[in-house]
């Protein structure tokens, strides 16, 4: 076999395996671009995530990039996340023509260095740096190594496997390149690197070995041979754990490695905390959970019983659930639908959720999927502003799961539950219609005021999908009467409630304080469709007329409207000292604490 | 607790009831949350504490157990196509 041929179905595997895109879109790309390399058609530019990547020969990473644009989808989603923490310095050593120092660069607030050490290759990524017009990047014509010096480096046409020469090494071209190490790097720029990915072709331990005082002061590091024993030590000792591979649909850091295998990573012990705040679930690395799975397994052997004793008490009987297989085809699991979703798990014989989106971009809450059988779907999305017929301003976040249906079909359930009346419920009816033994429920989550201003061609839309739906739920009275208006029989809707679990609630006690009594607090996303900006307008005239003012007013939620704060300053509504803001998501955290004596919790002065 | 609610939450429109556990108003009607706060300021401590016990009361019902036995009468509902 060719070794053009060899590269043609390398590639062709590896789309087939990719997290980043489709099969269809990913081969098609793929001959597109062996049409090109035939033509010759080079220079060319192709798409990385939000940079433009200049390519003029064929070969290397650029075949990845025309067919997969992030084609290291994991460890790219991690690093983007990573940044968008802060201002955070990221280096990248053997950054080849600049894919993740591009992606990197991206966000405007990190802090960028590429080295690459083959002088060809250095121009390439230099040229895709100024071509992006990125600011934040220092780019070093570099080998990184041990000690300072020259190395012997390979002049090889395929830019990717340059790589250092080793007194083993049978002869061929190579070239000549000036080495430093890491450290004195990082204290000629005056940086303390966060987060590093090393891809150096076999020299990673002689990189490493060049960190000197800064070997612990790194947060993760990407690394290519990330599992040998070489590497490993060196990791360990320096207090990182792993090496773990990255998840981006399920969040999870842990020994699972990629269908398209990706670098591992390592993290130092330190940095483990703050990436679960992130929501990130982090399980053992590589080596360990190998060990823990024979510890297991040997356990299980001695003795078989204690696996079904281990079961939770509160799981129903087998026999209690009903026997259904179903599938929940709903955005995401938000903090309040999660124990709903798990306890409809343990009544129902099986319940799988596929899910557009791990987490909607605009909410901050932590990924939970515990207990619950999740996959995230190849999905499309668009984000629209529109405005509501009061004149605020409302942003949809538009979710497009093109692969519900086959995944349906795969599945086979009995039972479909689809949430919202989109995209993705026009696959649950296409399923229903095809098989039509199985039962589609919908879930509707508006009401009469959330609908105002639809017209009549999105009422037509949900008129058909609805009529297709066995059973439609709705979150209240005030969406069944809205579904009963387009035309839906009250035979077959069923009204469920929004739900949390009032037990953390209890412990606040119910009597106050004369002083407590005063203290207003709102609860919900501080947002202009929620009308507070009202609100305080009027909870200022009124002020003014009774001149008196509570004891503290305080405004608990999620994103941040500034003109609702600044409204609440400028008209006097809370003196300095007197107000409490806290932008965070979870209540139960500051009831304990903060609002202990006692609160009047508004939880919502309008609806988005 | 007492809760003041905006009649545009759909939440608060089934939640709430006037002078039981709170109070509901629009928030774009002139006049509307000034009623509601003229009210819940001027309450005695008894009644406040009578409210507040029957905003817990009220929702004492809605937990995750209860949301989720709504979905499996809905499925209930889809496979016999009668209410449970």
């Amino acid at each position: 076999m060719s070794a053009s041929m060899a590269h043609f179905l390398n590639t062709v595997v590896q789309i087939t395996r990719s997290d980043s895109v489709g099969f269809i879109p990913g081969i098609s790309k793929h001959l597109n671009w062996q049409l090109r390399k035939a033509l010759r058609l080079f220079p060319c530019e192709l798409r990385i995530s939000g940079s433009v990547m200049a390519v003029d020969q064929p070969g290397g990473v650029a075949a990845l990039v025309n067919a997969m644009g992030e084609y290291d989808f994991n460890n790219m989603q991690l690093l983007r996340l990573l940044l968008s923490k802060g201002n955070r310095t990221f280096v990248d050593v053997g950054a080849n023509i600049g894919s993740y120092s591009l992606i990197a660069s991206e966000t405007p607030n990190a802090k960028v260095v590429s080295i690459e050490p083959h002088p060809r290759t250095f121009g390439a990524l230099v040229e895709n740096i100024r071509k992006n017009k990125r600011q934040n990047v220092t780019c070093l014509n570099l080998a990184l190594s041990q000690q300072e010096g020259v190395l012997e480096l390979t002049n090889l046409r395929e830019s990717s496997i340059n790589r250092i020469v080793s007194p083993r090494e049978a002869p061929g071209p190579t070239t000549w390149v000036q080495a430093k190490p890491f450290h004195a790097v990082c204290n000629e720029l005056g940086i303390t690197p966060d987060f590093i990915k090393i891809d150096v072709e076999g020299h990673e331990r002689e990189v490493l070995d060049g960190f000197g005082e800064w070997e612990s002061r790194a947060k993760i590091i990407f690394i290519e041979g990330g599992e040998r024993a070489t590497v490993r030590d060196w990791m360990h000792r320096a207090g990182f754990e792993g090496p773990y591979f990255f998840q981006f649909k399920r969040y999870q850091l842990g020994a699972e490695k990629q269908a398209r295998p990706e670098d591992p990573i390592f993290v130092h012990k330190s940095f483990l905390p703050q990436l679960q705040s992130f929501g990130i679930r982090i399980g053992p690395p590589l080596l360990e959970a190998d060990r823990r799975n024979s510890q297991v397994t040997a356990v299980r052997a001695v003795d078989d019983t204690r696996s079904v004793d281990a079961v939770p008490e509160t799981c129903p009987a087998p026999r209690d659930r009903i026997p259904v297989k179903a599938i929940l085809l709903t955005n995401c699991v938000t903090p309040y639908t999660l124990p709903v979703w798990q306890k409809l798990t343990s009544s129902l014989m099986s319940l799988r959720l596929l899910l557009s989106t791990p987490m909607e971009t605009d909410r901050d809450w932590e990924r939970n999927w515990d207990g619950l059988d999740v996959k995230v779907q190849r999905s499309l999305y668009a984000r629209r502003n529109r405005k509501h017929e009061q004149g605020f301003t409302v942003t949809d976040h538009l979710h497009f799961p093109y692969d519900s249906l086959p995944l349906l079909f795969r599945y086979s359930p009995d039972v479909v539950i689809s949430a919202q009346l989109g995209f993705r419920t026009l696959q649950a009816v296409l399923f229903r219609m095809v098989r039509r033994r199985s039962r589609l429920v919908v879930l509707v989550d508006g009401s009469e005021h959330t609908e105002k201003g639809i017209g009549p061609i999105r009422t037509q839309w949900r008129r058909t999908l609805l009529r297709a739906a066995d059973a439609v739920v709705v979150i209240g009275a005030s969406g069944a009467r809205y579904l009963e208006r387009i035309g839906i029989p009250s035979s077959k809707i069923i009204q469920a409630f929004q739900a949390t679990d009032p037990t953390s609630f209890y412990q606040i006690p119910l009597r106050k304080s004369a002083e407590a009594a005063k203290r207003l607090l709102y609860v919900g996303r501080l947002i202009e469709g929620k009308g507070l900006e009202y609100f305080v307008e009027e909870l200022s005239d009124w002020l003014e007329r009774i001149r008196a003012r509570p004891a503290s007013c305080g405004l608990l939620g999620m994103d941040r409207c500034e003109a609702s704060f600044n409204s609440c300053q400028s008209r006097g509504v809370w003196k300095s000292g007197s107000s409490a803001t806290f932008p965070t998501t979870s209540f139960q955290s500051i009831t304990g604490k903060r609002m202990s004596a006692s609160s009047r919790p508004w939880p919502t002065l309008g609806a988005s | 607790m007492p809760v003041l609610g905006s009649l545009y939450s759909q939440a608060v429109d089934e939640l709430i009831e006037d002078g039981v556990n709170g109070w509901r108003f629009y928030p774009d009607h002139d006049g509307g949350a000034r009623s509601a706060l003229d009210h819940i300021f001027h309450l005695k401590e008894t009644e406040a504490d009578a409210m507040r016990e029957a905003a817990r009361q009220s929702i004492r019902h809605l937990t995750p157990e209860f949301a989720a036995q709504c979905f499996v009468r809905a499925i209930r509902l889809a496979l016999d196509g009668v209410r449970a």
